[in-house]
Order: C-alpha cells, then sequence, then structure tokens
C-alpha cells in the first residue's frame, strides 16, 4: 500500500514539475523578481511584508506577500519599467523604480526595512492588522506575546507562555516535561535555528532556554505538521533565535529569586555581521531557604551564543551554541535526584540567489548531545544520553501551478543508556543508527480560496530500521479570500525511530531513556486527523478553534505490577486522542486578554500477558497520567506608556492515578518455609486497575505589574508579582508506593529588577 | 471593552468555584479483603506461627499500637478453638508487623481453620489440612569430599529440601570474619520415589559456598551444616507456569477467603549434620 503511495507521489510530482516546465517554455522570455526583506536592523526575515509592483503606464498592481522566510517574488514579469513598494506595520515604507530586461531572468533585490521613529526598539503589532497564515496545528508565538504571562523574571520566558496554552499540559511546576495532546514529551520535537534540542525546558516549570531576549518567534505545532518535520510523532516546537543587531550595542542583566540573566549583543561588523550571548542561572535553591517555608532543591542555568552575518546578495548565515545544566528533586523528601545537560551546536545558512531559479534554500547544520540521570546517594542511578548530529538540505520552488517544498537530510545518533533497576530485559547499551531522507510537499491552489498542499517523507535507516514512509497532505479553505479567515485540514502518518522510554507510571518523573525502538515490527507511529476554523471578529477579537483525533500505535509503557520497586518489562500501548482546542483572544495596544479552553480524551489500550490472570481479559484500557480533560486559560492585561500589569489564570481537571485497595506484605514459599519472625515481606500494593483514581483540579493565579523607568543611562525594569496568589494547595502527583502527596508551589511573591541599555 | 472584563470576571468566578472541590481519595474502597494471611503450619513444631496483619492504608505499618484483631485456630472435628497470643515485630525503620503464635500441638491429618477477627467484625480465614508426620532423615557426610547425601520415607510431597551453612570467611588479609547463615535450595535435585515413598538428595559443601561466597573454599570456614527437609500437601503453593507479575497478585496464589495471602501446612524437620 505504501509503495503504491510513494508511486503515487513520485508521478505526481513528475507531471507537476514537468507540466509546468513546459508552460514556462511556452511563454517566451519572462522575468522573475525575488528577493528577501529583513529588519534593518538585525537581518531578521519579515513575514507577511506587502509588496506591491506597478508597471509604469499601467494600471495593474501586482501583489506579493512575503513567506515565512521574508521572501517576496513576482513572476512572468515582462521588460520594462517598475516601481515596488514594500510595506510592512511598523516599518517606513520602501519605494523604488526597477528597469527589469537584460540577459538574465531572474532578478534579485533584498530590501531591508527600516523600523519607524516611534517603533525603534520593539515593534508591537495591535489588533488584527498581524497577518498570521497558519497552518493546521499551528500556533506562532512572538515575544510580545510571552512577555504578557507574568513570569518571575526579569524577562518573560516562552515555558511560561505555553503552559498557558490550551492542548499544552504540564504535570507540576517542576520537572520540565510537556504533553501536547495527549502525546508524551519524548514525541515532541523542538529546534532552535533547526538543531534538535531534546530538553529545552528547565527543571522550574516556568523557565526553559528561550527568554524573551533571544527569541524572534516560535512556530508551535501541535499536529498534522509538514513533512519537513519527520521523526516525531505529537508536535513541534520550530523556535527561531533572534539575531544581535547589526548598528547598536545592547544589553541587559536581571535579578530575581528565581534566577539571574545576562545579556549582551553586539555588531561585529556593522551592517554585516553581530552576536548575542546569554546566560541564566537559577537562585530559587537559595533564595527559597530565605523566605519560603520549604527550600527548593532545583538548579538549572544555561548559556547560548549567536553568530549571525548578512550578506548584501541575501544570503543570510548564523551559528549557535547552547549548553545547558539542570538538576534537582521533583519530591523534595525522596532523595532522588534528577540531572541532564544538553549541549547544541550549528550553523545555518539560507537565502535566495540570482543564479538559481530556486526561490530559497536552506542548509542546517547541527550537533545535539543530551544526557539525564537520576540516582541518590544510596541507589543505583539510571543514566541516558543521545547524540544526534543533523545535515538537512530544503529548498522552495514556485511554479506556475504550485509550490514545491522538498528537501533531504542526513541523520546520525549515537545512544547509550543504563537502565538496570527501571526496566527488567533492557539494561544497558550503545546503539548507533544512521539514517537518511527527502521529503517534498506542494501548495496546489485548486480554486480561487482553497489550496491542498500533499506530501511525504520518506526515510531510510540504512539497514537499522525498515524504510519510513509518511505521507501527509493539508488543506486550507479561506471562504471570502482573507488571509485570517481561514478553514484548515490535516491528515498525516507520522513514525519515531528512537523512544524516549519513562517510567510515566506515576506521573513524577524527568528521567527519559532514550533507545531504539526494542522491535522494529512494532515501530511507534501516529495517524493525526485535523479540523480548525480561525475567524476574525471586527478589528481586535481573533476566534480560533481546532478538533483533533489521534491514533498512536506501539507506545513503550511500563508493564503493570503491583509489587514496590519491582523491577518491570516494557509493553506497548495503541493510544486515542480526541480533542478540541479554543482561543478567544482581544489585543489592543493598551489592553488585550485571551481565553482559552482545551478539551482532550486520551486513552491506551494495552495488552499485556498477566492481564488475563488479573482482570479476566487479555486487553485493558486506561487513560494515561497526562489525560488532562479540560484545561481553561484565562489572561488578561493592561500596557499603558511604561506600566504594564499582567494576570494569568490556569485551571486544569485533575490527572488521572492509580488509587490502591490497600496495602499488604509479600512472602513466597517458593521452596521455603517463611520465616516470619526473621523476614518483612515484600511490600504490595492492592490494586484493581491502574489509574482509575483522579488526583484533585489544579488551579493557580499569577499576577505581576511592572514599571519601566527611564533613568538617564539605563532602563529600568522593576516587577513586582505573586505566583499561586491564592495560595492554592496544588499536587504535582501522588506516589502510590509511598502515599507521598508532592505538592507544587505555594504562594509566591517575588520582586524583579532588570537594567537594560537605552 | 466593559464587557469583555464582565465576561472575565464571571468566567474566573464560576472556574473558582468549580476548582474549589479539591476533594482526593488516595485509597479505593475496600470491600473485598480484611486480612493478609501468611505462614505454614507445622506438626512437628514446638510453636505455630503465622503473620496476620490487616490490609493496611499505607505501604509500611508505622503505628505500633494493638491493632485489636482476635487469631484462632480451630479444629473442624472436635471445634476446639485455640487463640493465637500475638507479638510485633519491627525489622528497622518505622514499619511494624504482627506475628501470632501458639505452643499447642498441632495432630497431624485434621482440619483446621485459622481465622481474623478485627475489631469491626470483619474477618478473614484460611482453612488448611495438616500433613502427615516426617520420619527424621539419614544424612551421610563424607568430609574428604565435602559431599552429603540425603534419605528419608515421607508420604507426602516433598517441598523444602535446604541445607543452611553457618560459616566464617577469611578476608584477603586473613582476618576471620563474624559467623553467618548462607541457606541453598537443593530441591531441584531431589529423587522422589513415589512407589516407595522416598527421596534422596545430596549436596556439594564446597561448590555451593564457593559460587555463592565467591572466594576460593580454603577461605570460607563452616562451622555447622543443618539439613531442612519438609513434606507438603499437593496444595502447596506452585508458581510454575506463572509470570512474576501474576506471581504478586493478591488473588492468584492464595487460599484465604476475603483476604490475601497463604496458609499452608507443613511436616518439617531441621537436623544438624555430624561431621
Amino acid at each position: 500500500m505504501t509503495k503504491q503511495i510513494a508511486r503515487f507521489h513520485f508521478y505526481l510530482i513528475l507531471i507537476l514539475f514537468a507540466s509546468s516546465t513546459l508552460l514556462q517554455a511556452q511563454q517566451g522570455t519572462s522575468y522573475t523578481l525575488r528577493g528577501l526583506i529583513s529588519d534593518y536592523q538585525t537581518g531578521r526575515p519579515l513575514e507577511y511584508a506587502n509588496a506591491v509592483l506597478k508597471q509604469i503606464n499601467s494600471t495593474k498592481d501586482l501583489i506579493s506577500t512575503s513567506d515565512m522566510n521574508g521572501v517576496y517574488e513576482f513572476r512572468n514579469l515582462t521588460t520594462g519599467t517598475y516601481t515596488l513598494n514594500i510595506r510592512y506595520i511598523g516599518y517606513e515604507n520602501f519605494t523604488d523604480t526597477l528597469t527589469i530586461g537584460g540577459d538574465s531572468q531572474n532578478i534579485l533585490i533584498n530590501i531591508r526595512l527600516n523600523p519607524t521613529s516611534q517603533n525603534l526598539n520593539e515593534v508591537v503589532i495591535q489588533g488584527n492588522k498581524q497577518i498570521d497564515v497558519q497552518r493546521p496545528g499551528q500556533f506562532t508565538i512572538r515575544t510580545e506575546d510571552f512577555k504578557r504571562t507574568p513570569t518571575p523574571a526579569g524577562s518573560a520566558d516562552l515555558m511560561g507562555y505555553l503552559t498557558t496554552q490550551p492542548g499544552v499540559v504540564v504535570t507540576g511546576d517542576r520537572g520540565g516535561q510537556l504533553f501536547i495532546r495527549g502525546g508524551l514529551p519524548s514525541e515532541n520535537m523542538v529546534l532552535m535555528d533547526g538543531s534538535l534540542v531534546y530538553q529545552p525546558f528547565h527543571i522550574i516549570g516556568f523557565f526553559s532556554i528561550f527568554p524573551e531576549e533571544v527569541v524572534s518567534k516560535a512556530d508551535l505545532y501541535a499536529g498534522g505538521f509538514g513533512p519537513r518535520y519527520s521523526s516525531r510523532t505529537s508536535s513541534v516546537m520550530d523556535v527561531r533565535l533572534k539575531n544581535g543587531s547589526l548598528y547598536e550595542r545592547k544589553w541587559s542583566a536581571s535579578i530575581s529569586p528565581y534566577l539571574s540573566s545576562l545579556y549582551y549583543e553586539s555588531p561585529i561588523k556593522e551592517g554585516e555581521s553581530s552576536f548575542f550571548v546569554s546566560a541564566r542561572g537559577s537562585l530559587i535553591e537559595q533564595s527559597s531557604g530565605l523566605y519560603l517555608q520549604e527550600k527548593q532543591p532545583l538548579l538549572f542555568n544555561s548559556q547560548l551564543i549567536k553568530y549571525s552575518n548578512i550578506s548584501e546578495q541575501g544570503f543570510n548565515c548564523s551559528a549557535h551554541m547552547l549548553r545547558t545544566y539542570d538538576r534537582g528533586q521533583l519530591d523534595f523528601k525522596s532523595g532522588a535526584f534528577y540531572k541532564w545537560n544538553n549541549f547544541v551546536t550549528g550553523g545555518r545558512c539560507a537565502g535566495v540567489s540570482q543564479s538559481s531559479s530556486l526561490s530559497y534554500f536552506e542548509i542546517n547544520v547541527g550537533i545535539s548531545y543530551m544526557d539525564n540521570s537520576v540516582g541518590s546517594n544510596t541507589t543505583k542511578g539510571r543514566k541516558s544520553s543521545i547524540l544526534k548530529s543533523q545535515v538537512d538540505v530544503n529548498f522552495i520552488q514556485n511554479f506556475e501551478l504550485f509550490r514545491l517544498d522538498y528537501g533531504m537530510f542526513v541523520n546520525f545518533r549515537e545512544i547509550g543508556f543504563d537502565i538496570a533497576d527501571l526496566f527488567a530485559g533492557i539494561n544497558s547499551g550503545e546503539e548507533t543508527m544512521i539514517s537518511t531522507g527527502v521529503y517534498s510537499s506542494m501548495n496546489i491552489p485548486i480554486f480561487e480560496n482553497f489550496s491542498i498542499d500533499p506530501g511525504f517523507s520518506f526515510t531510510t535507516y540504512l539497514g537499522f530500521l525498515k524504510p519510513s514512509f509518511e505521507p501527509r497532505v493539508q488543506a486550507t479553505y479561506s471562504p471570502r479570500g482573507l488571509p485570517n479567515e481561514r478553514f484548515n485540514a490535516a491528515w498525516g502518518i507520522y513514525r519515531q525511530p528512537i523512544v524516549g522510554v519513562a517510567d510515566f507510571r506515576d506521573a513524577g518523573t524527568a528521567f527519559t531513556a532514550w533507545m531504539p525502538i526494542p522491535d522494529d515490527n512494532r515501530r511507534m507511529y501516529a495517524e493525526h486527523f485535523m479540523f480548525g476554523w480561525h475567524q476574525p471578529i471586527g478589528e481586535f477579537i481573533n476566534f480560533s478553534a481546532e478538533g483533533y483525533h489521534k491514533k498512536i500505535h506501539n507506545v513503550p509503557v511500563s508493564v503493570w505490577s503491583s509489587v514496590a520497586r519491582f523491577t518491570t518489562d516494557l509493553a506497548y500501548a495503541d493510544g486515542e486522542v480526541y480533542g478540541a482546542d479554543f482561543r478567544l483572544n482581544f489585543n489592543h495596544r493598551y489592553f488585550y486578554g485571551g481565553v482559552g479552553y482545551g478539551y482532550s480524551w486520551t486513552q491506551y489500550t494495552t495488552a499485556q500477558d498477566h492481564f488475563t490472570t488479573w482482570f479476566g481479559e487479555p486487553v485493558t484500557e486506561y487513560h494515561p497520567p497526562q489525560d488532562r480533560r479540560h484545561q481553561i486559560n484565562i489572561q488578561t492585561g493592561l500596557e499603558v506608556g511604561n506600566f504594564n500589569a499582567n494576570i494569568s489564570f490556569i485551571y486544569g481537571s485533575g490527572f488521572p492515578f492509580t488509587q490502591p485497595m490497600g496495602f499488604d506484605t509479600f512472602h513466597q514459599y517458593l521452596e521455603e518455609i517463611p520465616d516470619l519472625r526473621d523476614t518483612h515481606g515484600l511490600p504490595r500494593v492492592i490494586m484493581d486497575r491502574a489509574f482509575r483514581g483522579r488526583l484533585p483540579d489544579f488551579h493557580r493565579l499569577d499576577i505581576s505589574v511592572q514599571q519601566k523607568f527611564e533613568l538617564k543611562m539605563v532602563n529600568l525594569n522593576v516587577q513586582g508579582g505573586v505566583l499561586n496568589a491564592y495560595d492554592w494547595s496544588n499536587m504535582f502527583y501522588y506516589d502510590v508506593f509511598t502515599q507521598n502527596k508532592i505538592m507544587q508551589m505555594p504562594f509566591m511573591p517575588y520582586i524583579s529588577l532588570k537594567i537594560e541599555s537605552k | 471593552m466593559k464587557r469583555f472584563s464582565e465576561l472575565y470576571l464571571t468566567l474566573l468566578v464560576l472556574i473558582l468555584i468549580a476548582g474549589c472541590n479539591n476533594t482526593f481519595e488516595p485509597l479505593q474502597e475496600n470491600t473485598k479483603y480484611a486480612f493478609s494471611m501468611y505462614g505454614a503450619l507445622d506438626v512437628h513444631a514446638d510453636t505455630q506461627w503465622v503473620r496476620v496483619m490487616p490490609i493496611g492504608d499505607r505501604l509500611f505499618n508505622d503505628d505500633p499500637e494493638p491493632n485489636g484483631t482476635i487469631v484462632t485456630l480451630e479444629r473442624l472435628t472436635t471445634g476446639e478453638i485455640i487463640t493465637l497470643n500475638d507479638s510485633l515485630f519491627t525489622f528497622g525503620g518505622p514499619s511494624y508487623l504482627w506475628n501470632y503464635w501458639t505452643t499447642e500441638p498441632l495432630a497431624p491429618t485434621e482440619m483446621y481453620r485459622l481465622t481474623a477477627t478485627a475489631p469491626d467484625g470483619r474477618t478473614s480465614s484460611a482453612t488448611v489440612l495438616t500433613t502427615i508426620p516426617l520420619p527424621d532423615p539419614i544424612i551421610e557426610y563424607n568430609n574428604t569430599l565435602q559431599r552429603g547425601t540425603v534419605d528419608g520415607q515421607n508420604e507426602g510431597r516433598l517441598v523444602v529440601a535446604r541445607v543452611n551453612f553457618y560459616i566464617q570467611v577469611i578476608d584477603d588479609l586473613g582476618r576471620i570474619g563474624d559467623e553467618y547463615k548462607e541457606s541453598f535450595s537443593v530441591l531441584n535435585t531431589a529423587y522422589q520415589n513415589w512407589n516407595t515413598n522416598t527421596y534422596r538428595f545430596t549436596f556439594e559443601s564446597r561448590s555451593l559456598l564457593t559460587r555463592r561466597v565467591g572466594v576460593p573454599a580454603s577461605r570460607i570456614i563452616i562451622n555447622r551444616i543443618f539439613v531442612q527437609v519438609g513434606s507438603g500437601l499437593m496444595d502447596w503453593p506452585s508458581y510454575s507456569g506463572l509470570l512474576e507479575e501474576e506471581i504478586v497478585m493478591p488473588d492468584v496464589v492464595t487460599n484465604i477467603e476475603n483476604g490475601t495471602g497463604y496458609i499452608a501446612t507443613v511436616s518439617s524437620k531441621t537436623i544438624e549434620v555430624i561431621r
């Protein structure tokens, strides 16, 4: 079946390619004008800029909108004189007169727009003027969005914002584990300028490696994503780092009870190259001892540096390096410490070329390493590490009838794990895996306002695993041709060659053992169905709704056992997830707010050898620990001059947990008579079925107010706020074996100070 | 603008009210199991010991106070009832367990019912048939080969064949350590003749101990050797064909009504080997 689909795609591409080439050939000499539209200060591509081309003495305007890479393009131009006008909100208009003609059929004009004088520091777009032509499942996050979430630090953080979004579930305020639309953390892919980051979220649940200073924008694909992204079955978060300023030196430093941070950016060669460096370190371990009832043994630090170079030829290159360290206890009384390190380095070159008919190309090279461990002074630790090096090349080519995105990739992975006391049968090992593949997708306008994007990804593992073919299709319909008003649908197959095995029986874990799929015949894969509607209402309100259905196959899960610390084997489960996310956002210059509601229903079906004995049937269904059924997020804020205030309320229904009937101690009569005066026996949990109970609902109100003082030399930002404003006792998780209730952070006031260059 | 503020406020209030239902029931209602009962009634033992614990609400019982459980042993043919004495045991840490005992002799091949009754009237019980007495085995030990042979008569099923060594180990510096016990089951090497109701098994001290202790035999001082044999009935707990996960399930290997565990019966003898 998959062979037939692959053949169908191949022929489809061939026919479309041939027909478009034929059309071009028939039209005689024609010219293509294209280029990059970017921010003058940083070289950041400007997405959805409006380009209008008008031939002198003609009444007809040709219109193009820059894509996510900042590329605009006009095709089939004839010889003549034209005026080119570029507009983008918050920037000065660009107008130029061009003469098109000559030998070269490809004309390249790159444009760098200057921010308007009142927006030199920051471009904030209000209402529905910001166009977000998103793909199904895509949610674009800009720094101005996550600056509106109360964060107990001098700078806002992407993580704080993500946790307030419907469809995104965190099990608690520590551990750094994100479940997106029923998927496991190991099924999420996070890319930083094209390089994979295995664990981008810090052990303190409000922070990630992405503070506001370093992020240009982030695209969260909660499902239904296109074939460019492969090897994950749940979600993709593609984060683009900002570039350092090409003309100015800027710096900032901040401190709060949670963390301190330093940031510096500077041009290296004015107008051409720049860099930034960002360093953050947590302080909560020290500060909690001073003013909280309980010391919070949580620590992290991270350092990120990026170099970028902007060429006049429309060629942008950058290199980045990241290092992180996290250490801490999720259950402060247990003595088990979790630790992880990330090291990521990579580079990216992207742009347009006059000598090529390609509309855009991009090359990413990256090395990503992560190790994590859990252990205590008295127990043997578990360890896991993974190294991935990647090269991927991506192209975009516009044809007469369609747009073609395609590319290829080569990955090398080296995996090591030692989990002897966690899963019997899989103890320790080292594996290497090489994979290479291609992908392609086409954007084909069918009618004026309706387009489909069929595509596929094909990966071969050079004998390590069977090849993987993943067909995907997306469709978009804009009933009135308005870019922000649309219906989206998507379907796709997603496969994952490596699995992250975690002991999620009780949700309270931050350890993931990465390993190749134990059985190639049971490779993890998912099927996504999605349907969304995005509707602007008036000038300031946006509404969106998206329904989804995922079928997940061969999820590795723990074998159920009723004995504490009893080593277990791995089993497989099939999952089914239904849900819908709703968002209503109001965005005014001074007042903004949003309400989000997410409904999700996740169920796993697993067959384990002993289930017939246990339940009388070989297969059982259960709701896994991440099955949060209802989630409501309310955010609102006010921004007047240098003052802003933000409120965020999060509500989540309780997570499933295993409710024991009771406890006893177990003895065996295996070739011996139990000596009851000398032996304690094996502690045992007596339970009917796992995950039948529900933890209490979670809710928390966070408030912050911030005032910026413009001093002579620097700007000073003072923020005051509280987390968990009404001091609600939110449970993180319940340990079935020890009956410990592990609670989340209590009422937590904070003050943060941030000074920054003017 | 005002309308939206009102909307937010209303939603906030509604959610706060909804969220106030914060009851948490960590335990599922348990009407199925009252007590956990373990032990083997031994017709040759001076004292019968059984472990009887109410099904707890926590993994380790940290309460040393008496729980009011009455444990009785009833001989069904005569109606004679013995009330067992309680003894509190602890095994390090705050984990307290109750064992019950009696020095009353048990009659062989008799039906007995062991019953545990809670102060609220909930009971668990096990009805068992005691075993046929087991004659003393004949043990021969070759000191040169350090090999023992055990022969015996048994009308039941041989369920225990163990050798217990009390040894001291000489370390790398020539120091002699404290005496401790190493116990080995040799049941899988035992041969039982069902026609003659006899059994035989052998053991080799040197190979057993060197493999377990991990030092040469010259560094192991054997002070005493005991052989333990036990004869049970066909209902002696069997784990063959069961997965590890199945073995630990409360309803798989059990003969307790309204409870968990297993009360077995056995005729056992422990005899020191003369060398």
